[in-house]
């Protein structure tokens, strides 16, 4: 048995990282993060309009997996605060760092918000655009005048009818043989016919209700969305997410190294109060970015497990880029001192709960749907079960997603070895590649083609340019960032306790 | 010794990092002795008045609830008030109702004892014991809802002369596996987790029966080190075994309506949905029988407030994850366009049969817990009680709300109905209560209440690194901790 660690071994402003002693990695990144970037967008420039539009189906893809990455980091950050947590101290600065790469993503995804890469991701704008467009039509000055005459026509034949039941009622009234029923019987008669007039009178067209009716003709399903799927609203929420997700791991980042520098406890209850508040803005945030980007790519789709499904992915390969990247400092020796196996182990385990319940999640959203068979929520499923597609899933989300890392983890020795825990927590980075690019690209083709083509021929190289130019510019961001403040917060009252973690 | 403004590395104060030291789990210094004598002298002892004033209501609870079911079998289901549209009464509300108060049992052993949350000690064995009687309620819906109870063998996949094959493709049919499963598997974990302590009791028993019985129970426990080594393992592994079992038994529930094409059931978002509601409504039912129990048998220094605040704040969470399924939901049923999913909520939330029972349930799941963001309203056990029973009230609503409210309006408007329950469905449910609180009141005399063995493992002098803790506090000139020489026994 070891002896207990002490804070007072620690040097008292924690650990530097020095990024001279990875500056080959690091200019690697950015020369690969910074030259593709670039060249993608000059071939998107030059090339034709359905590699174009294909192509933005590529950036799509890489900014959305490098972003569930940060907003896994958010995550635990926040769940670290929330309840309390003490082991993961020694590991927070990295979950920091990797939220707060937020704004990288921001800015990654603005081209996609221009009108050509935007209508060829997400139909509905277009389709929007077709809905206006036949509402104007419908209410166009000849429409409205040939309803108006139509409005006028129907006043008219009640205005008869009502004369007519009126004669009728004078006349019949005026005969002795009419009988009490007889009477209140026309009666009746002339108060109908008078409340039918005065509906018609009231039910004078005018342009907007013609347009409104027009765009229901044209687009029931987007119609009746209207509220949520607009421009306006769309860019509002762009946005909104953004200030939301970034100020909270900016808050929460800023305030845990200026507990660094003046070991303040204020900060310390501060992180915890405000992870608390984050929390539910944190799930409300994702969630809708997540409909917005990827379940609207088919605005008829929709499901209910959507958010918990993008989040469950989020958190287990955050936790997997978190093992690597960790395993990786350590044999460039930083957090030599502070990282022990236990650590290794816990966030082994919590890399295997979140392949289970990602597992769990994403079953259960598919058997549900499969078992339903409801026309317009088996329309995902079935894109992805044509051509390769089915294959593609079987082996890589069902067997390479859960149940080889299933398997692989199971025991408790292959979570104590560094080495060992970090090539499954690649493995499991590549399959969660694999989904987010399941989720996107099939899409792309019947989208393009209207149904023709399930695949661009070539598009696929630009997926990859795509995936390598955000990749290196995370990893620059990264490292650059992780060089702003000591490795680990050295000042946080729970540090003894997470360096004496014990599973 | 410490004063407030010793200052520590970098500018920390003494006090204040006093002011975040995790709160034991036994407070006032007990010692092992106490917490075995305490623990045993419940049932060792003489109940007090109270155990009998509320037992002997409880079993004539119990009693109506078998005058009900002798009356149902001998009438006829016709006796209750479903029938169509409305096909699913209050048999199956109840029936999820139980089931998902049966969850926080093996949820506290098992994933919080994966998670290695020491807290859980306290409250295990109750929280397990309340699955299994809970449990038992629930089973008693489907069985009798079958109509024939005699027949009720059907439900298990046992081919027979007149060749009656179960329908493996009706979720209905998953349940039956995955409720018997839970049970069985819950019910060994719990008694493999009394051993040490039916030990314990049968050690300071007399000779005689009870000493005997204790003995058999034991299964020759002595607690060496072999015994313990094997008896972790176990523990350990059935603790893995549950945890999926946990999660799968809400979520084959949940198929039960998920899998069909009705409006209102079908949503992709059930399964978990229903796990964190079951995990909700069964915290909610162990504070409501722990509170009083901790009170009356004086145990608030094993079960403290910190127990309690954990769990509310467990409440609080799953709570709020059940309000975000909710909200979900109307998000969908407005954006998935679809007429008949936006009616079905146009009935829950606006104007229905049953639109009260949404409103209650929202209050009740969605609004009640949030007080617990207050640590205040937290540490106030009549707040936390009466939160709790918001919450039970509130997860009934929920399967209520499910269920009737969407069978009531179905596609036809000519087969539009209102269902109320008869006197049999209302007597029947309050005797599962009956019944429910006969067994835990009989588990409270007859079984430690509380995990014995494991709260002592969770004594700050159970960690192997005691001594050397306290050697660094006093270093530091913070109060040591540890036990203080006893001085009195109760």
């Amino acid at each position: 048995m070891s002896a207990i660690k002490s804070v007072d071994n620690l040097p008292n402003d924690g650990e530097k990282f020095d990024s001279s002693k990875v500056a080959l990695v690091k200019g690697i990144s950015l020369i690969l993060g910074g030259g593709l970037t670039a060249l993608f967008f000059i071939l998107w420039l030059f090339l034709p309009g359905q590699m174009q539009q294909s192509m933005a189906y590529s950036w799509l893809f890489a900014v959305v997996f490098f972003m569930t990455l940060s907003i896994g980091g958010i995550f635990w950050t926040l769940l670290h605060h929330a309840t309390n947590s003490g082991w993961g101290v020694v590991v927070r600065r990295l979950m920091e760092t990797l939220g707060s790469l937020i704004p990288l993503y921001f800015i990654l995804a603005l081209p996609l918000l221009l009108p050509g890469p935007r209508d060829a991701l997400w139909e509905w704008f277009e389709a929007r655009q077709e809905m206006i467009q036949a509402g104007k039509d419908h209410s166009s000055p000849e429409h409205l005048e040939a309803a108006k005459a139509e409005w006028g026509q129907s006043v008219a034949a009640a205005e008869k009818k009502l004369a007519a039941v009126k004669a009728k009622k004078e006349k019949e009234s005026a005969t002795a043989t009419a009988t009490a029923g007889e009477k209140y019987n026309l009666e009746q008669q002339v108060i109908a016919a008078e409340g039918k007039l005065e509906v018609a009178k009231a039910s004078e067209p005018t342009a907007e209700e013609l347009a409104s009716e027009g765009q229901l003709h044209a687009n029931v399903g987007l119609y009746k969305k209207r509220g949520y799927l607009n421009e306006v609203f769309w860019y509002a929420r762009y946005v909104g997410y953004f200030l939301v997700l970034g100020g909270i791991i900016y808050f929460l980042r800023s305030w845990s190294i200026k507990q660094d520098q003046t070991g303040d406890f204020r900060y310390f209850r501060w992180m915890r109060r405000g992870s608390c508040g984050f929390l539910p803005l944190f799930a409300a945030s994702w969630t809708f970015v997540v409909v917005d980007w990827l379940m609207a790519l088919d605005y008829t789709w929709f499901s209910t497990m959507w958010g918990v499904y993008l989040f469950a992915g989020s958190a287990l390969n955050s936790m997997a880029i978190l093992i690597a990247a960790l395993t990786w400092l350590r044999s460039r020796g930083f957090l030599k001192d502070v990282v022990s196996m236990e650590h290794y182990h816990i966030m082994g385990k919590l890399m295997f709960s979140f392949v289970v319940f990602w597992a769990y999640i994403a079953f259960s959203q598919f058997f549900l749907i499969w078992y339903a068979n409801i026309t317009e929520e088996t329309k995902f499923y079935l894109t992805r079960n044509t051509a390769y597609w089915n294959a593609y899933a079987i082996g890589f989300l069902v067997i390479g997603h859960f149940f080889l890392p299933f398997a692989g983890m199971l025991l408790r020795r292959v979570k104590t070895v560094p080495y060992v825990l970090t090539g499954i927590a690649l493995w499991n980075l590549c399959m969660h590649v694999l989904d987010i690019y399941w989720i996107i690209i099939p899409e792309r083709g019947p989208s393009l083609t209207q149904g023709k083509e399930m695949v661009i021929p070539g598009a696929i190289y630009f997926d990859i340019l795509a995936f390598v130019a955000v990749g290196g510019l995370t990893v620059f961001l990264f490292l650059s960032r992780l060089a702003k403040a000591s490795l680990y917060p050295c000042q946080d009252p729970r540090l003894e306790e997470s360096l004496n973690l014990v599973n | 010794m410490a004063t407030e403004t010793t200052t520590l590395r970098g500018g920390v104060k003494a006090a204040e990092l006093e002011g975040i030291k995790r709160e034991s789990l036994v407070l006032n210094k007990r010692s092992m002795q106490w917490i075995t004598d305490r623990i045993c002298g419940i049932v060792e002892n003489r109940q007090p008045f109270i155990w009998w004033i509320l037992f002997l209501p409880s079993v004539v609870l119990a009693g109506c609830l078998m005058f009900t079911l002798v009356y149902l079998v001998s009438t006829g289901v016709g006796v209750w008030g479903n029938n169509q549209p409305v096909a699913w009464g209050w048999a199956i509300v109840n029936f999820v109702f139980w089931i998902g108060i049966g969850h926080a049992g093996t949820l506290i052993s098992a994933i919080l004892f994966l998670t290695r949350q020491r807290w859980r000690t306290s409250v295990n064995r109750s929280a397990e014991a309340m699955t299994l009687f809970a449990v038992v309620c629930a089973g008693i819906y489907p069985g009798f809802h079958v109509g024939r109870f005699w027949m009720v063998w059907f439900l298990a996949p046992i081919p027979n002369a007149n060749a009656i094959w179960q329908n493996f493709k009706s979720p209905l049919l998953w349940d039956v596996f995955a409720v018997s499963t839970y049970f069985t598997v819950s019910v060994i974990f719990w008694y493999i987790g009394l051993i040490p302590d039916l030990a314990t009791l049968r050690d300071r028993s007399k000779a005689g029966l009870r000493k005997a019985l204790y003995g058999i129970f034991a299964l020759g426990w002595r607690g060496g080190n072999r015994q313990w080594r094997h008896y972790e393992m176990g523990y350990l592994l059935l603790a893995a075994l549950s945890t999926p079992l946990v999660l799968s038994v809400h979520s084959v529930v949940s198929f039960d309506f998920a899998t069909s094409v009705v409006p209102g059931w079908h949503t992709t978002i059930f399964p978990p949905y229903f796990v964190a509601g079951a995990i909700f409504g069964g915290f909610a039912m162990v504070l409501t029988l722990m509170l009083p129990v901790r009170k009356l048998y004086g145990l608030e220094d094993m079960f403290t407030g910190k127990h309690i605040d954990n769990m509310a704040k467990i409440i609080l969470l799953t709570g709020t994850i059940v309000g975000y399924a909710y909200i979900m939901e109307l998000f969908i049923s407005y954006y998935g366009a679809n007429k008949f999913e936006a009616d079905a909520f146009y009935l829950r939330i606006v104007n229905g049969p049953y639109t009260w029972a949404y409103y209650c349930m929202f209050f009740c799941n969605v609004i009640s817990p949030q007080i617990f963001w207050f640590e205040k309203a937290r540490k106030n056990l009549w707040v936390v009680f009466i939160v709790a029973n918001f919450v039970n009230a509130g997860m009934w609503f929920e399967r209520f709300v499910i269920i009737p409210t969407t069978l009531a309006r179905d596609f036809l408007p000519g087969q539009w109905g209102y269902y109320s329950p008869t006197w049999v469905e209302i007597l029947m449910f309050c005797g599962t209560f009956g019944l429910f609180l006969s067994l835990f009141l009989l588990f409270i005399r007859f079984l430690p209440v509380i995990a014995i063995a494991e709260v002592k493992g969770v004594l700050p002098e159970a960690d192997p690194h005691y001594p050397e803790w306290t050697a660094l506090r006093k270093k530091r000139g913070l109060q040591p901790d540890g036990p203080e020489v006893e001085t009195s026994h109760h």
